[in-house]
């Protein structure tokens, strides 16, 4: 099902968006933060592919609507504000970079100085430290949320999802 | 339509009114039973560990629901917040048929002789309203056999040292361990403790027509997939409404406890599922809404014979609000000690519940419950990466190779932890929404650190190589253990009811919660609260009825 909303930021972008409560450019730059915060490797997929930006595009427009103006001006704040220490926007830094730059966010680097005022009234560190947190539950939560793809992250964690039924051993 | 006067009122289907239901319904008394949530399924929720009672960071699916409740929460430097239930500070008691016994970890602990006695025990406690309960443990002895068989356990008090005397067995053979738990009943014994399995309300066998636990790693938090959780919800609440006697009316928010002019109770109104407001009048009123529902209604309920709010002539009405202040170590193994039987919680001491040198109280100390994996990702040493590679390999490695060890640490009461209620918030009905404030106090602390110190090494005799402690915070606490904002006493000017959980001055107006608790045990509290609705209910019966006086 396609809402109208995305059907807007479609056309404004000329390509239909895979979300529905962000713009198809906000949902880029959150599948990449979402492979810096868990990123994929030889064993397990990372963010991007266990559909966390999914889990966050879903419950944005439904159990964490508050959070949504937050995200609405600090992802645009967070490829910017990179360009004053890294000459070029996040999305154009390479990955050991974009984790250096994550890294200042993280530790209150970017909650003073100049750059602030790019990111209205939302600390750069409260900002990430929530994208984290909501990361975390969209490749840990059950896939009904829309994220942790056919289980991703129990079978990264050697768990049988529906457990059978067992007795421990008696003491 | 008026509703047709009955017999009885109870406010709330929980651990408390659950029980007074069944008794007084059972003994042929008309009863009205109010339950502002409805009935919950484990098919409707399943595994979601986002929404599950331990942690439901999108919204609590046992509810309260998160457009109609909120609470307004003040921090220690006087600062107010609207707060809703899925965040921590807002106290959330689920709300649903069973509340909080649909989804418990079920630990069903008896209060110690010591925890009834604090003050005589501990003394003068500095800032502390420390009390001794009007009744002993051997007054409440009988009526924690009745919760325990007729709800019923599974445990064995032989292998505990500390327990209090007891008449009669559990019903139900204790649990046995799972891989972690077998390492850390070594751990203990190692380090000189007296480990055992920890009692449960929690079917070891079929019992009651119910079968027997599968040891499924999500229990806590969770309705049980088999049923074999034991909760009013799957006892004593089906055996009231099979009476005939008791009518149980979901989806139904009381507002006021309603007095007539001689300042006696007579009834209750309430919005009805369709948010219509209602009267239900009755002989007898029991508030068994939890320690921070049950004041709110007392407080909202004044008029000019209670001009204080109902029982609160002398200002107690939402005083000396506890909850628990758990504190303990982590620690991580060299090799897997994860089988993935659950629920987890299953050892327990109780070495440093009490007698601690220069400690006031004391904690219970267990291994924990299964963290999920959204939980475990909060589980880490201090200064570890929280994101990113190192995040992810500390998942993979660790999920199965650690142990917890945690305590419920005494709380001592104080006067300016409270309940009250709001003047300017209200909820969607248009009823002041509570407001919980307060602090906890420099001994409770004391008594954090030196039960975090047993838990590390414990966790040390036990094999682990990388252990972390954590203490609680200083805020007042109001969570799934809120307890004491009603407290029993002989004295009508320092308490809010008689040893019975009667309101002092108002004869038919009945507490039936942890509200009562006048100090909250080194323990869950849960027992004791249906052992107070035994014991309630019997003082009831004797005092009203059958048949019940009406009044002219």
């Amino acid at each position: 099902m396609v809402s109208g909303s995305a059907v807007m930021s479609g056309c404004s972008n000329g390509l239909i968006s895979p979300y529905q409560t962000l713009t198809r450019r906000e949902g880029q730059l959150v599948e990449i933060l979402a492979d810096r915060i868990i990123p994929p490797d030889s064993r397990n997929p990372g963010g991007k592919d266990a559909r966390v930006p999914h889990f966050i595009d879903q419950q944005l427009g439904k159990h964490l609507s508050d959070s949504l103006e937050m995200y609405q001006a600090c992802l645009p704040a967070l490829n910017e504000a990179c360009k004053s220490r890294h000459e070029v926007i996040f999305t154009e830094l390479g990955e050991q970079e974009q984790i250096l730059y994550l890294t200042d966010i993280e530790a209150g680097v970017y909650d003073s100085g100049p750059e602030r005022r790019l990111w209205g009234h939302f600390a750069p560190s409260l900002f990430f430290s929530v994208l984290v947190d909501h990361c975390m539950m969209g490749y840990y939560g059950s896939p009904k949320h829309g994220g942790n793809k056919n289980y991703a992250s129990y079978k990264m964690l050697g768990l049988f999802v529906e457990q059978v039924p067992m007795r421990p051993r008696s003491s | 339509m008026a509703n047709e006067h009955v017999d009885v009122v109870i406010v709330g289907a929980g651990a408390g009114g659950g029980v007074v239901a069944k008794e007084l319904s059972a003994a042929g008394l008309s009863v009205v039973l109010f339950e502002r949530g409805d009935w919950v399924n484990y098919s409707d929720h399943r595994d979601d560990e986002l929404t599950s009672q331990r942690g439901f960071p999108l919204k609590p699916f046992f509810g309260p629901d998160m457009q109609r409740y909120r609470r307004v929460a003040v921090d220690r430097d006087g600062t107010e917040r609207i707060v809703y239930p899925n965040e921590w500070a807002y106290g959330n008691i689920a709300a649903c048929v069973g509340s909080g016994t649909v989804a418990y970890g079920a630990m069903a602990w008896r209060f110690m002789q010591e925890d009834f006695t604090m003050k005589s025990t501990y003394g003068e406690v500095e800032g502390s309203s420390l009390a001794d309960w009007p009744i002993g443990y051997q007054d409440l002895e009988p009526y924690y056999e009745k919760a325990e068989w007729e709800i019923g356990v599974s445990g064995d008090d032989s292998k505990n040292p500390f327990a209090p005397p007891r008449k009669k067995p559990h019903p139900m053979p204790a649990f046995g361990h799972n891989r972690e738990a077998r390492i850390l009943e070594a751990g203990a014994r190692k380090a000189g403790f007296h480990p055992f399995s920890i009692p449960m309300l929690r079917n070891s066998e079929p019992y009651q027509g119910r079968g027997q636990c599968i040891h499924v790693r999500n229990c806590v938090g969770f309705a049980c997939r088999v049923n074999a959780k034991n909760g009013t919800h799957n006892t004593v609440i089906p055996t009231a409404l099979a009476t005939g006697n008791c009518d149980l009316r979901v989806n139904c928010k009381v507002a006021k406890i309603l007095t007539n002019s001689k300042g006696r109770v007579t009834g209750v109104s309430y919005f009805d599922e369709h948010d219509q407001l209602r009267e239900q009048t009755a002989d007898i009123v029991v508030l068994a809404a939890s320690a921070t529902e049950t004041p709110r209604l007392l407080l909202n309920s004044a008029s000019t014979h209670h001009p204080n709010g109902i029982g609160n002539k002398y200002d107690w009405v939402g005083r000396n609000l506890q909850d628990h202040a758990y504190t303990g170590a982590d620690g991580l193994f060299a090799e897997d000690i994860y089988d993935d039987v659950g629920p987890g919680a299953s050892v327990a001491i109780c070495d440093f519940a009490h007698n601690n040198p220069g400690i006031v109280g004391g904690a219970m100390l267990a291994n924990d419950f299964i963290p999920l994996p959204y939980a475990f990702t909060k589980v880490r040493p201090p200064g570890s990466a929280r994101w990113g590679r190192d995040h992810k390999e500390f998942q993979r490695r660790n999920f199965h190779r650690r142990a917890s060890i945690r305590g419920p640490i005494q709380e001592m009461p104080n006067f300016e932890s409270r309940v009250q209620v709001s003047d300017e918030v209200r909820d969607h009905w248009g009823i002041p929404v509570v407001k919980l404030s307060g602090y906890r106090l420099d001994q409770d602390m004391e008594a954090a650190k030196f039960i975090a110190d047993k838990a590390a090494q414990w966790l040390e005799a036990a094999g682990a190589v990388d252990i972390w402690k954590s203490l609680p915070g200083l805020g007042v606490g109001a969570s799934q253990h809120q307890a004491g904002t009603c407290r029993m006493g002989d004295d009508p000017q320092s308490s809010v009811t008689n040893k019975y959980g009667q309101v002092h001055g108002i004869d038919n107006l009945y507490i039936a919660d942890g509200s009562l608790h006048v100090t909250n045990g080194a323990f869950n509290p849960v027992l004791t609260i249906m052992a107070l609705g035994y014991w309630v209910s019997e003082h009831i019966l004797k005092e009203h009825g059958p048949p019940l006086p009406r009044e002219v």
